[in-house]
């Protein structure tokens, strides 16, 4: 429970960049686009596996208009990973700027900088290729045979931190750990299940595309604006892909039209500034929705084997997770994926021997990447569906099933230091949960006490409610680091400056409330920048749900700090001692409320009249524990058993977040998870021919729900108060996606004795399911 | 589409002329929803019809005539005994794309998931073209080719006549898909005449779990004069799914498909069935 009264934080206060948003006013990248701009446009390959034997580019650089051509043979081969991690990245470096070889429809052959995106688009069809084609592997289990078609075969490809990595057998990761003794778990059950389970393609969606854009200053410095998650890494990632220092490199971050972990990746940029380099002229890159799909990242496609042993009085005796993803054409973010596949879900049922075996495969197919739930929404389904069948095998309720084993404040789990971030964990114990309250409440409001099984519903169309419980992590502790700059001006407004990124989430709103709070003044006095290499403090930058956790702690430092200074030089103007001041509303006053300076007076003096110095400070912190959200997510659905039509009615998502900065920001971060994990439940998903090219690369095709679609929602925040968190908070960005694929699949077998082991959960599939009494067997999505 | 120029004639006969004079470079507009589906990269000039007057809902003595540029909006909105197109209007796509898109529009050219074709075909719609003299064509026979092949240079699709709902008679529509925003999976359309307790009389229409919209004649005649239940509608669709071939969009296979159409072209037949009980003097 919160345990303070705020002003600010806690408010739902209008976000800082609300109005400049609505109406309009260039933010985004396309809106600062230079009018001399050249057009980047990129050369895909039409294989999924193929060497490059020549490629003559001769009569694209000859046309009017074309002012670079760029590909293997004339740009530094460096090798690199596109991920967006800090330095040394757990992901192998297996990615060029251009290759010799390409690994899936649409890698990288030849790029075209013109005058027009037509001149651009004639000038690609004018590059004469020939390739040698390959034989391309597109499944996990074809990928591992002995004998499949190597896809990184350059001797350059390694893993730069001790992880097992093998690429002559397609393994970009690996990790294998054991708490207890699984098997003696096992065998200590009443009862078993070793389930299968498949989790598909999915792409990020967001309505910005991927975009960049890059020019030269006087200085001859590279200048990027370009659409990230992670500015910083972005600039160490490009210098060292084109061989030059960071210090030639600024990037700037604008308002960005959302990422859900896609921009957390170099996809872009090295190409602009390369351009920018040769031509000398502002160049713009922006990816087609196409482009997007195929060539940017997705969520990695994971085949899970589940195993569970129970006691008949509920005790879970062990749980055993293999998880082995399709990491596609590169291996970014493979491990720490896979890694997060054990991590954020492992630990959410107390048990004494678990197993956890994670891998990720490279295939022909595009490549996955860091996407809004990072592997747990993967586990999640897995293990919550499994929590259901277990239930039912020892014939307990599954809300009283999950009642007795989740984790609570105070506890720990082994999990925790046995699994990291692609290397060991950190030890931790669980400091807010309100776990068992999100159950309550979220049983309450979907009627869980109606609920009744499978076995007694008939007719056409049979309701059904599921349910599933979730935890996530906050930011990665002892590797991410933030900070921030804040000083004063003449006025009592603040500039804050942070390397941290605002991706559409409202985190410049919820840092700025922090900071407000904490100085005592409100949040319009807080002038946000974020972020640009050149002029704000380091940050890793969004993702691992670590901004309000992590870069709301270097706020929250450094606002303190700069509050002791306020305080100092009232102390000095009104000539008493700091403990006799007190600070509200911009102003500092003795307590008694005899005297008061403003704060404009305050930093006037500071600048002007007396020991002169500008009131400010800088922060970093690194994170220490990373506290779980919790949440628990129910879903009520309807299925037609004459279509297998599935139709969610009501959905309920009850989060624990700690302190919610802003409430409304945070109700927002869990409805529009949710909708994107229904979307991912029942409607997403890829489809490729039998040569590896996706066919329903567009929103024609690819079906996502619109505002239209919304079932009833629900969301219930649940506080708690994390003491290690800026005023208590966690993080809620992610969690919310985790719930839809358990909670619907549950609601489904729910409603009509229909277990769903792969999504989508499409209407064919669980018609098929019901002709055939209740399963179908599944294959790997392609 | 590669559009180098436009006019916007005033009057049917300008616009007429303008489209006989470009010959294959005029390329009639209204609402251009459509033309995100064209791949045609020859420079068009634009006609637009929007301001020749087509745009009316008519009531007359059989029915409703509808005019070419009439929107989709148009139609959801307009209400009169016997208009059942509004049950159709509100299921298409989205409330932007309902203001621009027309009906002339959306069937001249047709898509396997067309949504009006199916519903026009179910209700014998006549559909008019001014030429040189005007035509009148029937449902069946302007649909069963590519429609736009119907018009020589310079004639234009002005108007549909569409009968009206009367005592006794029934309609019923289907439309399955994933999202509010996604093609048509499977439409289905039915009118059904009841007489003394038997059906007089059915047309069952069916898009996009077929190659092209059509109707289905082998379940029609199975039903005339059938006494209408659950029994008598499930045997003459699952006796008449072999008349159609049955494709599969977006993922959905072939046999799927035609499991669909066959649930809910019982289900058309029961709504339209319902209605037509209900539908008395």
């Amino acid at each position: 429970m919160s345990k303070r009264k705020f002003s600010v934080v806690n408010q739902p206060l209008r976000k800082i960049d609300a109005m400049s948003l609505a109406l309009g006013k260039p933010s985004y990248v396309g809106d600062l686009k230079p009018a001399d701009a050249l057009v980047i446009k990129m050369l895909g390959s039409p294989h999924a596996h193929a060497r490059i034997t020549s490629i003559d580019v001769s009569a694209a650089e000859a046309m009017p208009g074309v002012k670079a051509v760029l590909h293997h043979g004339n740009v530094p081969r460096i090798v690199h990973t596109t991920a967006g991690q800090g330095y040394p990245e757990p992901s192998p470096y297996d990615t060029f700027m251009f290759d010799n070889k390409v690994r899936f429809v649409g890698d990288r052959v030849a790029a075209v900088a013109a005058e027009s995106e037509k001149i651009a688009k004639a000038a690609l069809k004018a590059i004469r290729v020939e390739y040698e084609v390959l034989e391309p592997v597109f499944r996990i289990q074809d990928a591992m045979k002995d004998g499949a078609p190597v896809i990184h075969d350059e001797p350059e490809a390694k893993a730069v931190i001790p992880v097992p990595y093998d690429k002559d057998r397609n393994m970009a990761a690996k990790v294998d750990m054991e708490i207890g003794d699984f098997e003696r778990g096992m065998a200590e059950a009443d009862e078993t299940i070793d389930y299968p389970f498949y989790n598909h393609y999915a792409q990020h969606c967001p309505i910005e595309p991927h975009v960049s854009m890059a020019w030269l200053d006087r200085e001859d410095r590279i200048i990027i604006t370009t659409s990230t998650q992670v500015p910083f890494h972005c600039r160490r990632i490009v210098a060292q892909t084109l061989g030059i220092p960071v210090q030639r490199i600024r990037v700037i971050k604008p308002r960005i039209g959302g990422g859900f972990g896609a921009k957390q990746e170099i996809i872009l940029e090295d190409v602009v500034a390369m351009m920018a380099l040769r031509t000398r002229r502002p160049v713009y890159w922006e990816y087609t929705r196409e482009e997007e799909f195929v060539a940017a990242r997705t969520r990695h496609p994971m085949l899970m084997r589940l195993r569970m042993g129970a006691k008949r009085d509920g005790t879970i005796t062990a749980v055993g997770l293999d998880a082995t993803s399709n990491t596609g054409w590169n291996g970014s973010q493979g491990l720490t994926v896979v890694c997060n596949s054990g991590s954020k879900m492992l630990p959410l049922y107390k048990c004494d021997h678990i197993h956890f075996l994670g891998m990720a495969v490279y295939t022909n197919l595009p490549a996955g990447g860091a996407y809004r739930g990072y592997g747990a929404t993967q586990s999640a389904f897995a293990y919550e569906s499994a929590m259901d069948e277990m239930a039912e095998k020892i014939g307990m309720d599954p809300l009283e099933f999950r009642s007795r084993n989740h984790i609570r404040s105070g506890d720990t789990s082994p999990v925790f230091r046995a699994l990291g971030e692609g290397r060991e964990g950190v030890d931790q114990a669980i400091t807010s949960c309100e776990l068992a309250r999100c159950i309550k409440a979220g049983a309450k409001a979907i009627g869980w006490r109606k609920r009744k099984p499978h076995t007694e519903k008939t007719g056409r169309y049979r309701r059904g409610i599921g349910m599933a419980c979730l935890m996530q992590g906050s930011a990665i502790p002892e590797i991410d680091m933030g900070a921030a700059t804040l000083k004063m001006n003449e006025d009592g407004s603040f500039n804050l400056l942070m390397g941290a990124t605002d991706l559409g989430t409202g985190s410049d709103t919820v840092l700025a409330q922090i900071a407000a709070e904490q100085l005592g003044t409100r949040l319009d006095k807080i002038i946000v920048y974020s972020s640009d290499t050149d002029m704000t403090p380091f940050d890793v930058g969004a993702y691992a749900s670590s901004t309000t956790y992590l870069s709301g702690q270097a706020v929250l430092d450094v606002a303190r700090k700069v509050r002791k200074q306020i305080l100092q030089v009232g102390a000095d103007m009104l000539d008493c001692s700091v403990r006799e001041l007190t600070i509200a509303d911009g102003v500092v006053m003795r307590k008694d409320g005899s005297e008061q300076v403003t704060f404009s007076e305050i930093a006037l003096h500071s600048m002007y009249s007396a020991n002169q110095f500008q009131i400010g400070d800088i922060s970093s912190k690194i994170v220490h524990h990373s506290p779980p959200p919790f949440a628990a997510h129910f879903a009520d659905v309807e299925v037609d058993t004459m279509t297998g039509q599935v139709r969610v009615i009501k959905y309920v998502a009850a989060a624990d977040c700690g302190t919610p900065i802003h409430p409304r920001l945070a109700e927002g971060q869990v409805e529009g998870a949710v909708m994107n994990g229904i979307c991912y439940a029942l409607t997403e998903e890829y489809l490729f021919n039998p040569q590896g090219r996706m066919t329903n690369g567009n929103f024609g095709d690819y079906k996502l729900y619109t505002t239209s679609d919304l079932p009833e929602m629900e969301t219930i925040l649940v506080p708690s108060y994390e003491k290690t968190g800026p005023y208590g908070a966690k993080s809620i960005a992610e969690i919310g996606i985790n719930g839809p694929l358990p909670a619907i699949a549950n609601a489904i077998y729910n409603a009509c004795g229909v277990r769903l082991r792969s999504g989508p959960f499409t209407a064919e599939k669980i018609w098929r399911s019901l002709q055939a009494g209740g399963e179908i067997p599944f294959e790997e999505g392609h | 589409m590669n559009y180098i120029d436009f006019t916007i004639p005033q009057t049917l006969t300008e616009a007429r002329d303008a489209l006989k004079a470009l010959g294959p470079e005029g390329m009639p507009v209204a609402g251009s929803t459509l033309h995100v589906f064209l791949r045609d990269e020859a420079p068009k000039v634009a006609v637009d019809l929007r301001q020749l007057g087509l745009n009316r809902i008519d009531a007359e003595a059989d029915g409703f005539v509808v005019g070419a540029t009439a929107t989709v909006t148009d139609m959801d909105e307009y209400a009169a005994p016997g208009w059942v197109l509004d049950r159709v209007a509100c299921e298409f796509v989205t409330q932007p794309i309902r203001n621009m898109a027309t009906i002339g529009g959306s069937i001249v050219r047709v898509f396997p998931w067309s949504d009006w074709p199916v519903p026009l075909l179910a209700l014998d719609a006549q559909l008019v073209i001014t030429g040189d003299d005007e035509r009148t064509m029937g449902s069946s026979e302007f649909f069963a080719v590519q429609p736009f092949h119907h018009l020589h240079p310079g004639d234009l699709l002005t108007a549909v006549q569409v009968p009206a709902l009367r005592t006794g008679e029934g309609f019923g529509y289907f439309k399955e898909r994933r999202t509010s925003t996604d093609f048509s999976r499977c439409t289905v359309a039915v009118w059904l005449q009841l007489a003394q307790h038997k059906i007089a009389a059915v047309r069952v229409a069916i898009g996009a779990a077929t190659p092209m919209p059509r109707r289905m004649p082998a379940i029609e005649s199975a039903l005339t004069g059938a006494r209408p239940g659950p029994d008598a509608f499930t045997q003459a669709v699952q006796a008449g799914l072999d008349e159609a071939r049955w494709k599969g969009l977006h993922g959905i296979s072939d046999d799927y498909a035609r499991h669909l159409a066959s649930v809910r072209i019982v289900d058309a037949l029961t709504a339209a069935w319902t209605e037509a009980k209900g539908n008395t003097e």
